[in-house]
């Protein structure tokens, strides 16, 4: 601020002194600061939330049946070990 | 998702809303921030039912009233239509009770706000450049002497295509550094090629220079605020380090066309009002209006940066109503936005004739249908997604009013034919007629259009705040001539509306004629080349309804006649004989005419007597002046900037 303050009259810039730059500046600081941008894209359907609940019902559902199955296939069934007889 | 919706919808976190507790961070980015208080969730809950209720009672009376003659294909879509526009218009009534009924609470502010640095930013593209630079010296001149060891700097962020509007804003920019360069750094930079419009303007500029400031105030061309609200907005934001963007309440300011009196006068009696509205439901995740906001620097460089949208225009490209996005990207990574209604001394300017505001609404329109592409952008709050929601429907409410008007008109042609004789029963059956019906749901309709107007009147009257209006008789006749007129124009509003979301989905350019003058006038023959097919619209749907479904003639009318005459409405809208002796017969009055603003008045004074369009060029009178203030201004230490400024 002290620098503009004290800046001297014959150091506002003429028009004349204007150049054809692609930006033109007069007393712009130079802080440059990082701003990343951000895709707005939405996710994919099979990463929503309605899909991975819809995935976890039907994770729930098949993994359930399939514990019945195991279940029912440890049942001990009566049938000889070993070599079959002849 | 229901549950996790309704959770997200009501979520609550101790002290977001009061204020209590500091937290020594910033926000987490994870987007699980705090999204509401416990008043907000029953304020939201208590709007949400009561617009369903409203919605639910107007779609059932309307479907009673259509099944009188048998139920037909077209009742279906009619319900659905009705449902669909009610239930905006219901939402914004609630809102608007909202704002007569919450006044918000005191807001934290710091005492000592030494040290923080703030950068205000003025975007221009073309613009005549005096009106420009008077606004600036007044806010210049108005902020010094407030400033109380806080670093305020200006920065002109010039996107000007023309050569001749690159040159005149390049003097004039010379000759306001010679007026008041001594008062605050000013600074300037012209950006070739205007990548990403406004927002890639504001982007350009975290980016070369955001480093230095803590807050940046974003104006528009056309805003003017008062000192003492931009000293009281950084007080706001230095105490509050969660808060990421906060929003004044701009009122639009110097219209004397008949349109821009009304919408003057509007602003300024219904704006506050509707405003605390909207702030009793924002939660964390309150609005962005795209100007007359001060913004914390750092949470805009992480959060809003926003690549191109995927596809090809209209709904693919850069961002246009980049605003709304910004704030939901804000709140998305747990920074508060906010809107507080108090901050009033924030002015704009508004399009002077129906011309001028279509053709704004044509621009808000396509970036509001863009939106949709945003809307299920991840992590988004579920509030700052159903604000994405309101600005697509307030563009598409005015094809569902068309589309429900058209179907109505319609509708006799498909009912089925009266059956007196059924063989089931032994007499004559006559169909029940639903007069009494339609005419409650009228009723109902039209006490939802005008309830928040009259109840903000009231409260007006009851505050004792009438004398801003000119007293109680003068607000009270301003307000039902608001009213007549803004009935007149709605209609053609509508039509306006439509064909801007039609060309949109059509890809159609805007087409305007180059119509309004600069005092906002419009020639008879311009409103007639902007309006005629509304006249012919209007007139062959007043002339089917007559002969045809004359029963149906009165209920056409407030719609069917001003289409009719259109081209004189919007002739009208830009008339400067009618603004100007509304004003002189006391009506249409504000606050900026009936007490006078230190800062508009100043601003008028530069505009008539330095910036007053006769050359931007410095003169002698500006360098012995200038002369002058630099002698008498001592030197004040640097506080808390990290470097100085470099000349490019």
């Amino acid at each position: 601020m002290d620098h503009e303050r004290l800046m001297p009259l014959s150091s506002v810039p003429a028009i004349s002194d204007l150049s054809n730059e692609p930006t033109v500046t007069f007393g712009l600081p130079d802080h440059p600061m990082d701003m990343p941008d951000h895709d707005l894209s939405p996710l994919p359907l099979a990463a929503s939330a309605p899909a991975q609940w819809l995935r976890g019902l039907i994770g729930a559902v098949t993994g359930a049946y399939g514990a019945r199955r195991m279940q029912l296939d440890i049942v001990p069934v009566d049938r000889p070990h070993g070599p079959a007889e002849s | 998702m229901p549950l996790r919706f309704l959770k997200d919808l009501f979520r609550r976190e101790a002290g977001a809303q009061t204020g209590g507790g500091e937290p020594e961070t910033g926000p987490s980015l994870t987007g699980g921030g705090s999204e509401a208080g416990p008043g907000v969730v029953i304020r939201r809950a208590g709007a949400l039912v009561l617009t369903t209720i409203l919605t639910v009672a107007a779609a059932s009376l309307f479907g009673t009233i259509v099944q009188s003659d048998g139920y037909d294909w077209l009742d279906v879509p009619r319900v659905a239509l009705i449902a669909i526009a009610g239930f905006w218009l219901a939402w914004g009534t609630c809102t608007a009770v909202l704002g007569v009924l919450f006044d918000p609470e005191p807001r934290r502010r710091s005492a000592n706000i030494v040290g923080w640095r703030t950068a205000i930013l003025m975007p221009v593209y073309n613009e005549s450049p005096e009106p420009v630079m008077a606004r600036l010296e007044t806010m210049m001149r108005e902020v010094e002497p407030l400033r109380e060891g806080t670093t305020v700097e200006i920065f002109l962020l010039s996107d000007s295509t023309r050569a001749d509007a690159i040159e005149a804003e390049q003097k004039a920019y010379a000759r306001l550094q010679l007026r008041a360069g001594h008062l605050l750094p000013l600074h300037y930079r012209h950006r070739e090629k205007n990548i990403g419009r406004k927002a890639g303007n504001i982007a350009d500029f975290v980016r070369r220079s955001g480093g230095g400031y803590d807050f940046m105030l974003v104006l528009d061309a056309d805003s003017l605020m008062r000192g003492d609200t931009i000293i009281e907005m950084i007080r706001r934001m230095s105490a509050e380090p969660r808060l990421g963007l906060l929003q004044s309440l701009p009122q639009t300011i110097g219209m004397k066309t008949l349109f821009g009196r009304l919408l003057q006068f509007s602003s300024f009696l219904y704006g506050p009002s509707f405003s605390r509205g909207v702030a009793a439901l924002q939660g964390n995740a309150g609005p962005f209006w795209g100007h007359n906001a001060l913004i914390r620097v750092e949470a805009f460089a992480r959060s809003c940066g926003m690549a191109p949208l995927k596809g090809a225009a209209p709904f693919g490209g850069p961002v246009l109503s980049h605003d709304t996005v910004e704030a939901a990207l804000l709140a998305r990574d747990g920074w508060q936005v906010r809107l507080d209604p108090d901050l009033i001394g924030s002015y704009e300017e508004a399009p002077a004739n129906l011309i001028d505001y279509a053709k704004r609404d044509r621009r808000w329109c396509q970036g509001n249908l863009q939106h949709s592409k945003v809307l299920f952008a991840p992590r988004l709050k579920l509030w700052s997604r159903a604000m994405i929601v309101q600005g697509i429907f307030s563009y598409l409410g005015s094809p569902v009013w068309l589309l429900f008007l058209l179907s109505t008109l319609a509708a006799p042609m498909f009912a089925m034919p009266p059956v007196y004789f059924d063989a089931r029963v032994p007499f004559p059956v006559f169909p029940h007629p639903e007069t009494s019906k339609a005419l409650a749901l009228l009723f109902g309709v039209v006490l939802l259009l005008i309830m928040p107007k009259a109840s903000l009147l009231i409260r007006v009257i009851l505050r004792g705040e009438a004398r801003l209006f000119g007293r109680r008789l003068r607000a009270t006749v301003s307000a039902i001539l608001e009213l007549f007129l803004t009935s007149l124009f709605a209609p053609v509003h509508m039509m306006f509306q439509t064909r801007s979301v039609l060309q949109v989905l059509f890809g159609a350019d805007g087409g305007w004629p180059a119509s309004a003058r600069d005092d906002g006038q419009v020639s008879f023959a311009a409103s007639l080349k902007a309006s005629w097919w509304m006249s012919v619209g209007g007139l062959c749907a007043l002339g089917y309804s007559y002969q045809t479904l004359p029963d149906l003639f009165p209920w056409l009318a407030p719609v069917g006649v001003p289409l009719a005459i259109a081209p004189l409405l919007v002739w009208m809208s830009g008339s400067l004989v009618l603004g100007n002796g509304l004003r002189r017969a006391g009506l249409f009055l504000t606050l900026v005419d009936t007490q006078h603003d230190r800062a508009v008045d100043r601003f008028e004074t530069l505009r008539a007597t330095v910036w007053d369009g006769s050359g931007a060029e410095a003169n002698e009178a500006d360098r012995q002046a200038a002369d002058m203030a630099r002698a008498s201004v001592p030197s004040v230490p640097q506080t808390r900037s990290e470097g100085t400024p470099d000349e490019a």
